[in-house]
């Protein structure tokens, strides 16, 4: 039986200070020790937490995360749901909601993206551009949460303080994510990558246009003399095939490819 | 074809907009599409043949194909066509600019004009197709041939290249993408300190040539005309030159106008200046050390001065001035401007050389006590076969040092070694440091050695003798098969640099076995500092000569290493004529320890048994010992016959794969000859694996039919380039003309049937020379009848042209004489 003790963080509390129930293969932070963020986008969410004074309970909430105490984790717009083992057997639900961006507001931020390179460049290398903030400032949001009321957590746990530990562990595991994976951070406010990706495929909306397999450049010289098409062998007869790699189509069992060469072979031989 | 030619050329018009491309690119896929069916229908080319069945909807595509209609059947399920239809798409797109592999390469464009800034451009290229190349907007753009793929590949690269150097940010979020302004230090900054991050993000920076090839501002020591080792015509390395400082750039002398230009660039803080036509990196605190330096006086030795010029600057400047090199006038003008290979006189008869040396070691020889003289290191890489240990002992004789040499080997040269310098240099006072009875307290080892002029040792007992090797002032060292040093790492190279000498020789006939690096460690071993640390070697040298293909590269390595490696092939012009058509070598190899045993034991039993049997018994006896020991010599498990693995266990083995690493990497052929079947059954395999190629093996089970396709395929360039044979089978009657090499791995101590084996490869045809390998194991009765045949020749050959059988002939003592064991050269 473990010593009654008073827990640091709530001097009133005379029950044991709870131990969380260890699982195997509980979501963990890949932080072990020291800071639990790296990025300053990261840093931002932790100092949030941090800037609480809440002391022992963020530390546990740390250790919960360090610990893997997470049995499920889940982003989805506006909204973080993650199951975290405590001391009782069943898990406590805990969410943590920070309202996604309206469509107006992300056609604002949107359009902004768009315009400029660099947002896209550096996202896909794995980092949320500083001025991304004051793009988000402009529509009217924040990109993260600046103080405890953009965001509206929740838990399952008996505990009436929140954020208590095991909102915190969430938290702590989002910052450790986001370390990593900027986009997380997008998805939370409302948009996916591919969305905020969605411009590239359609520059000046013109692409396919142009027959896909028209090699030209415009303004380029040829890559090969037109006069000497035609003069090929026998033996690289199907080389423009070769050169395509696989295609996972088959007819009466046999590769397309196979039975294409057969038509290039027909008509150098002619 | 011809007007099918005409009438496309007419279509591909060298359009400037994409709307005209566009056009262009639609009417000639109709133009061909029509084309291409017609003639399949003329041709009546069926792709998939006239069955029957219900038809796939791939099947059906495929049959319209060669039809005049290129439309598929109403009926046709327009979902199932969009899905095949965009499978069919991404497969040629996918060829066309190979998904996401393209490569994002940054152009530095120098300023236009006086005041202008730097321009970046960011260019976009294909990977597999390297005619593609466009500017960062057109391959992001409309019309861009890449992928959506690409476009994400291309930005995550920009993304990362910003990461680490966000100087570069401009070029993702300024007015024009892709192309920016910059001021000359973050040029510089982005050469001389970004290149390995981006290069590790996946940008390739199109280094300017003037800056790859950008001379270094320095000084360098001009030896002053009136000092009498310049004009002297002949002088000590040891004189005193007086020399002044003057500044350069590069081999270029700068005058006060561009010093003075230099002095204003450095004011305005600017970082790239153009100084007489080229661009120049300025460092301020590297211009006030050069400027502070120039036109002072100072002395130093001659050799210093030349090692200076030869770009291993020996000499210290004031206020830390770079040194750029050395020059002068007069005969030391010459040995500094690389006149120096060819200034050396060829040393033909070395006092107390008893034998003579070919025009081309005599110039070894010559080259050697040269630069041992200047306190210069140098590498003999002469190829296989060139006589290298004989050049070595000529500069011993020749150039003497008060202090005994030492000589670093494999194990199993070591016996060649002994062997050599007895039958070059009799005089000379030899000491073997190595196996079991080797001196091992430092007093007895440096009171020995100092009776000696030649210490031999090998490279894996100096690691293990270290302390007492570096206890000695060695008068020179000389590492042979020094490829044995390539790795930096290992305990020998480890060793080998604690070895303090006067004069230093690295021989090798491989200074590049795989990598550059291992040349490199080849010449740190013998010039410590000449190539500079390993890490700026692999940036300055490896990787761009060997990733890059860097012709440039080479040749400053070239010019740099030069002066300090000699290396003649066998088929130099020069050389050849010089060389005998066949060289015989006999390759003395150590037993292992586990021959040894067992050759010991199987002496003991015959000799036990044949004091006590006589007559026709005994000499059943002998010859059936005489057969033990042969196999013995050439591997345990040849003996034992027992399957056991043939890897490290045998001297002999060991030698032959030293050699067939060196003659396979050379690109030569070789033939090997066994007596015994048995031992070809076992060897062939383990060849093939060891070398990872084809081994062909003909015994005299082979048929006449095999036995001729295999000459026909060793003889064709491409064929097998180890051919294992059996004395018996293969010693008459073939023409192997291909092979440059014969090793005869056992001897029959016939040499009229060696002779007979060897001109299989020497023969009418041959152009080549041959190398022939004679194996025998050091301290056995091989030895001991090799050194018969080689000292009675005439005698020998009556004698031992009966085979064996006057061995059966020898008295009991006798007998333990030639068969007893002399563990002197043991492995330890």
């Amino acid at each position: 039986m473990a010593a009654r003790r008073r827990s640091w963080d709530d001097p009133w509390r005379t029950y044991p200070a709870s131990k969380p129930r260890p699982i195997d293969g509980g979501i963990a932070s890949r932080k072990q020790r020291g800071a639990m963020a790296d990025t300053w986008w990261s840093k931002r969410l932790v100092d949030l937490l941090d800037s609480y004074g809440l002391g022992a309970r963020m530390q546990r909430g740390r250790r919960y995360a360090r610990q893997g105490q997470l049995v499920s984790f889940d982003m989805q717009p506006g909204l973080v749901v993650a199951q975290v083992q405590g001391s009782r057997s069943t898990p406590y639900l805990v969410s943590v909601q920070f309202p996604a961006l309206d469509d107006q507001q992300w056609e604002r931020v949107q359009d902004e993206i768009d315009a400029r390179l660099q947002f896209a460049a550096r996202l896909l290398a794995g980092e949320v551009p500083a001025d991304l903030e004051d793009v988000f400032a402009r529509a009217g949001v924040p990109l993260l949460p600046r103080r405890w009321n953009d965001l509206r957590a929740s838990c399952s746990c008996p505990d009436w303080e929140i954020p208590c530990k095991h909102v915190a562990a969430v938290l702590y595991v989002v910052a450790d994510r986001l370390d990593d994976d900027p986009w997380m951070l997008l998805l939370w406010r409302g948009r996916t990558r591919e969305q905020v990706l969605a411009h590239l495929d359609r520059p000046d909306g013109t692409v396919g246009q142009i027959a896909p397999w028209w090699p030209l450049i415009p303004g380029a010289p040829l890559p090969f003399e037109v006069d000497r098409l035609g003069e090929v062998g026998d033996a690289d007869a199907s080389a423009a095939l070769t050169r395509l790699g696989s295609l996972d189509v088959e007819v009466r069992g046999r590769p397309v490819v196979e039975l294409l060469a057969e038509a290039y072979r027909a008509l150098v031989a002619d | 074809m011809a007007s099918d030619r005409a009438a496309l050329a007419s279509v591909v018009v060298m359009a400037n907009d994409v709307e005209a491309h566009r056009r262009a690119a639609d009417q000639l896929a109709a133009e061909v599409d029509a084309r291409v069916r017609e003639r399949l229908a003329v041709l009546g080319v069926d792709l998939v043949g006239r069955l029957g069945g219900r038809r796939s909807l791939p099947e059906v595509w495929l049959r319209s194909l060669t039809s005049l209609d290129p439309w598929l059947p109403e009926s046709t399920d327009a979902v199932k066509a969009m899905v095949l239809a965009s499978e069919i798409a991404d497969w040629v797109r996918g060829a066309l600019a190979g998904i996401g592999m393209v490569s994002v390469r940054l152009r530095i464009v120098e300023p236009a004009g006086r005041g202008d800034r730097w321009v970046i451009e960011t260019l976009v290229a294909d990977v597999d197709e390297s005619s593609l190349v466009l500017p960062l907007p057109d391959a992001l753009g409309a019309g861009s041939p890449f992928p959506a793929a690409a476009r994400e590949a291309i930005l995550t690269t920009l993304g990362r290249a910003v990461r680490v150097a966000p100087e570069l940010a401009p070029l993702i979020d300024g007015p024009e993408p892709g192309t920016s302004q910059f001021d000359d230090a973050q040029i510089v900054s982005l050469l001389m300190e970004r290149l390995p991050q981006l290069t590790d993000v996946g940008v390739v920076v199109l280094v300017p040539s003037w800056w790859s090839n950008r001379k270094r501002l320095g000084v360098r020591a001009k030896a002053s005309a009136g000092s009498g080792a310049v004009t002297a015509s002949g002088f000590g390395f040891d004189d005193i030159v007086q020399f002044r400082w003057e500044a350069a750039l590069g081999d270029e002398r700068l005058t006060r106008a561009d010093l003075a230009a230099l002095q204003r660039a450095a004011a305005a803080k600017l970082s790239l200046v153009r100084v007489r036509g080229q661009w120049v990196h300025v460092d301020a605190a590297e211009l006030r050390a050069l400027l502070g330096a120039a036109g002072r006086d100072g002395e130093a030795t001659v050799g210093d001065v030349v090692r200076t010029g030869l770009g291993l600057p020996s000499i210290g400047a004031p206020g830390g001035a770079r040194v750029l090199g050395a020059a002068a006038t007069g005969r030391l003008g010459e040995l500094i401007s690389g006149a120096l290979g060819q200034r050396v006189d060829a040393i033909d008869r070395p006092d107390g050389f008893t034998g003579t040396l070919r025009p081309y070691q005599a110039r070894g020889v010559g080259w050697l006590c040269f630069l041992g003289r200047l306190g210069l290191g140098a590498c003999l890489a002469d190829d296989m076969g060139l006589g290298k240990t004989a050049q070595l002992i000529g500069t011993m004789l020749v150039d003497r040092t008060d202090t005994p040499t030492l000589v670093v080997c494999p194990t199993s040269v070591i016996g060649n070694w002994e062997r050599e310098l007895e039958r070059f240099a009799p005089d000379l006072r030899v000491l073997t440091h190595h196996g079991i009875r080797r001196v091992s307290t430092p007093k007895k080892f440096v009171s020995q050695s100092g009776k000696h002029d030649v210490v031999l040792t090998s490279y894996g007992t100096l690691a293990r003798d270290v302390v007492l090797v570096a206890g000695v002032e060695w008068g020179r060292l000389v590492l042979d098969e020094a490829q044995q040093v390539k790795n930096p790492h290992t305990a020998q190279a480890k060793a080998v640099r604690q070895v303090r000498a006067g004069r230093r020789i690295a021989m090798t006939g491989t200074p590049v076995e795989n990598r550059l690096s291992e040349l490199w460690a080849v010449l740190e071993a013998i010039n410590p500092g000449l190539l500079g640390s390993a890490r700026s070697f692999r940036e300055r040298f490896a990787i761009p000569i060997e990733r890059d293909g860097d012709d440039e590269a080479a040749a400053r390595l070239q010019r740099l290493t030069g002066p300090f490696v000699m290396r003649r092939l066998k088929t130099d012009r020069s050389i050849i004529d010089d060389l005998p058509d066949k060289i015989e070598l006999t390759e003395h190899c150590p037993l292992s320890r586990e021959q040894a045993t067992l050759y010991q034991a199987a002496v003991d039993d015959l000799l036990l048994r044949a004091a006590a049997a006589d007559g026709q018994e005994r000499r059943g006896l002998v010859l059936a010992g005489i057969m033990k020991l042969k196999q013995i010599c050439n591997h345990p498990a040849h003996f034992l016959k027992d399957g056991s693995r043939l890897h490290t266990r045998s001297g002999k083995l060991e030698r032959a794969e030293e050699l067939f690493d060196e003659l396979l990497a050379a690109g030569d052929k070789a033939l090997l000859f066994t007596q015994f079947t048995e031992w070809g059954d076992q060897l062939v395999p383990y060849l093939g694996r060891r070398f990872d190629v084809p081994v062909l093996w003909l015994h005299g089970g082979t048929t006449r039919k095999r036995r001729d396709e295999m000459v026909a395929e060793f003889q064709s360039t491409s064929g097998p380039a180890v051919f294992v044979l059996s004395l018996k089978a293969g010693g008459t009657g073939l023409n192997l003309t291909a092979a440059s090499h014969v090793v005869h791995f056992d001897r029959w101590w016939n040499p009229a049937v060696e002779d007979q084996a060897t001109d299989r490869a020497f023969r009418i045809g041959q152009h080549r020379n041959v190398m022939v390998h004679k194996m025998v194991s050091t301290g056995t009765v091989e030895e001991r009848i090799d050194a018969m045949i080689t000292r009675k020749r005439a005698l020998a050959g009556k004698v031992v042209a009966t085979g064996e059988t006057w061995i059966t002939e020898l008295s009991d003592d006798e007998l333990r004489d030639l068969l007893a064991y002399d563990p002197s050269g043991e492995e330890d």
